[in-house]
């Protein structure tokens, strides 16, 4: 046996193109956030819990959505944040600081979700302050990180 | 088996070549919705664990199970996902029953092949430093077992287009069936080649769909239905990995797990005692070489089979009365439709492509390229 074993490291790289469509329940949340700057949710045909993001099914009661739809947000309360600082992480989401949100209208215990946050200062951040989406106003695709571009203090 | 479990209910969506008004999920919902409905269990009160089939790379996502969570009842509760073909989920759940623990539990499968560029997804499936490489996927490693396979046997195109003929005009029976037209032979042999010989037509078009079925213990299943359908026997087989270490003219897994599935079910001739078979074949040469495999006749006569028209709807033996995986049926889901299709025959409900007085039915899944893995199940009213 001689000392440098006879094995390779031989990289390769895999590409897949998907096609993920949205179906109606995504594709309408994606079609308002686009179109209209509307955030919005569909509820539960039995308990009525805000479904958010909007599903085929409320999860809690195995039960169809409603046709009820309900505009949730944009303000929203901050619950908790943290600090990114993950080699590689922090530049996929462009953000080092991501917060997670309660969105006005939603139940806070079932339908956070998780933004980038854009602060001057990130020792102001607190939990519980109150927060709003910066849009983009240009050139919207219909896709949540590139349609809201982070959350920041509602000023004031 | 120690006890007799049961097939109570099943479920499925339409097969068509893409549901872009649905995530891969919202399809399951619809077949669990429906199944639910129809059998009027509670997901909370009589279904005590979920079994999923499905994929990964094919949905796009890692763990690609935990979103089916959401819409299966498993939210707080068990589900486990069988990354193979959906009849090793109906194995698996028939296990759980069989355990004692559960005494129903309910089998899903999704799929939406539309989502990703097929041949390239299964050409990930092959050995990452040695076949992937050589551009294997499931199409041309079954150009090189129908080669051998015909070559061997004398097995002609002709016979092997007659499956799809076959297959296209059974599927005008069935309303879930994707492609459903009567077609010649001719055009079949005329149509594209793909990777010699298999041509387009010899392809299982490409599939979105969903099927979900709910087997039961017989003491739960007698509650539940006047039509319990029973499994009585199953059996599963791995052959080789690589293809070369196989003879892929002669399916050997296949007749493993069919002996093992006939053991269990006490059959002894299965051409005699089988009324019907609802067969996984992804090309059209496949349903011949998995007549041979299933001892539906001997080796190197399943284009005999078909030329006899044994296997034809009204023939001795219908295989596929549904139209089979060649009328539209994504995989991971096809198995599981095909316990569904034969589960339906077993409780006459078959409709227009009912057997008639069909007691006994195969259902079959295939994992793998070439049909490296086997299961067969058979089922009995």
């Amino acid at each position: 046996m001689t000392e440098k074993a006879e094995f390779m490291r031989l990289p390769a790289t895999v590409n897949l193109e998907y096609k993920y469509s949205t179906g109606r329940y995504l594709g309408r949340f994606y079609k308002e956030l686009r179109d209209n700057k509307r955030l919005v949710a569909n509820k539960c045909g039995k308990c009525g819990r805000v479904l958010f993001p909007p599903r085929i099914a409320c999860p809690d009661c195995m039960v169809r959505a409603s046709d009820e739809w309900v505009e949730v947000g944009p303000q929203a309360t901050l619950i908790f944040f943290y600090e990114l600082q993950i080699p590689g992480l922090a530049e996929r989401h462009a953000a080092n600081y991501l917060g997670v949100l309660a969105l006005d209208g939603t139940e806070a215990e079932l339908s956070c979700f998780e933004h980038r946050l854009m602060v001057d200062d990130p020792g102001k951040l607190r939990e519980g302050m109150r927060m709003e989406p910066v849009f983009n106003e240009e050139g919207r695709t219909g896709r949540i990180r590139d349609d809201i571009l982070g959350f920041k203090p509602i000023e004031g | 088996m120690n006890q007799r479990v049961a097939i109570v209910g099943v479920a499925q969506t339409r097969y068509q070549s893409s549901r872009d008004d649905a995530r891969v999920f919202e399809l399951t919902f619809e077949v669990v919705e429906r199944l639910l409905d129809e059998t009027g269990l509670s997901i909370w009160k009589d279904i005590n664990a979920v079994v999923s089939s499905g994929d990964d790379y094919v949905d796009g996502k890692g763990i690609s199970n935990d979103q089916i969570t959401e819409v299966v009842g498993a939210q707080y509760r068990a589900e486990h996902k069988v990354a193979a073909d959906g009849a090793f989920a109906v194995r698996y759940a028939l296990l759980q029953v069989l355990s004692g623990h559960h005494d129903a539990v309910m089998v899903t499968a999704h799929c939406k092949e539309s989502m990703i560029d097929q041949n390239l997804i299964n050409n990930l499936a092959f050995d990452p430093l040695y076949q992937r490489y050589l551009g294997f996927d499931l199409v041309s490693a079954a150009a090189l077992q129908a080669q051998r396979y015909m070559h061997k046997y004398g097995i002609t195109p002709e016979q092997c287009a007659k499956v799809v003929v076959k297959s296209l005009k059974n599927a005008k029976n069935n309303p879930y069936a994707q492609v459903a037209q009567d077609i010649t032979i001719e055009e079949v042999l005329r149509s594209p080649l793909l990777a010699d010989p298999i041509r387009t037509l010899d392809c299982k078009p490409v599939s979105d769909g969903a099927c979900a079925l709910i087997l039961a213990s017989e003491q739960k299943a007698k509650r539940i239905t006047d039509k319990p359908v029973w499994i009585k026997g199953i059996g599963s087989c791995y052959d080789a990995f690589y293809l070369g270490d196989r003879d892929l003219a002669d399916c050997d897994s296949l007749v493993v797990a069919a002996q093992r599935a006939y053991k269990m079910a006490g059959i002894n001739n299965p051409r005699n005692e089988i009324d019907v078979a609802e067969i996984s074949g992804e090309f059209s040469y496949q349903e011949l070489l998995w007549y041979e495999g299933l001892g539906l006749c001997g080796r190197g006569e399943g284009g005999k089979l078909i030329d006899q028209g044994v296997t034809k709807m009204g023939g001795e033996l219908p295989v596929n009365p549904s139209g089979g995986l060649l009328s539209g049926c994504p995989h991971h889901v096809a198995g599981v439709a095909r316990v569904a299709e034969v589960a339906l025959q077993m409780r006459g409900e078959a409709g227009a492509r009912q057997v008639p007085g069909a007691k006994t039915g195969l259902a079959h899944g295939i994992t793998g390229p070439c049909g490296q893995l086997q299961c067969v199940i058979i089922l009995g009213s």
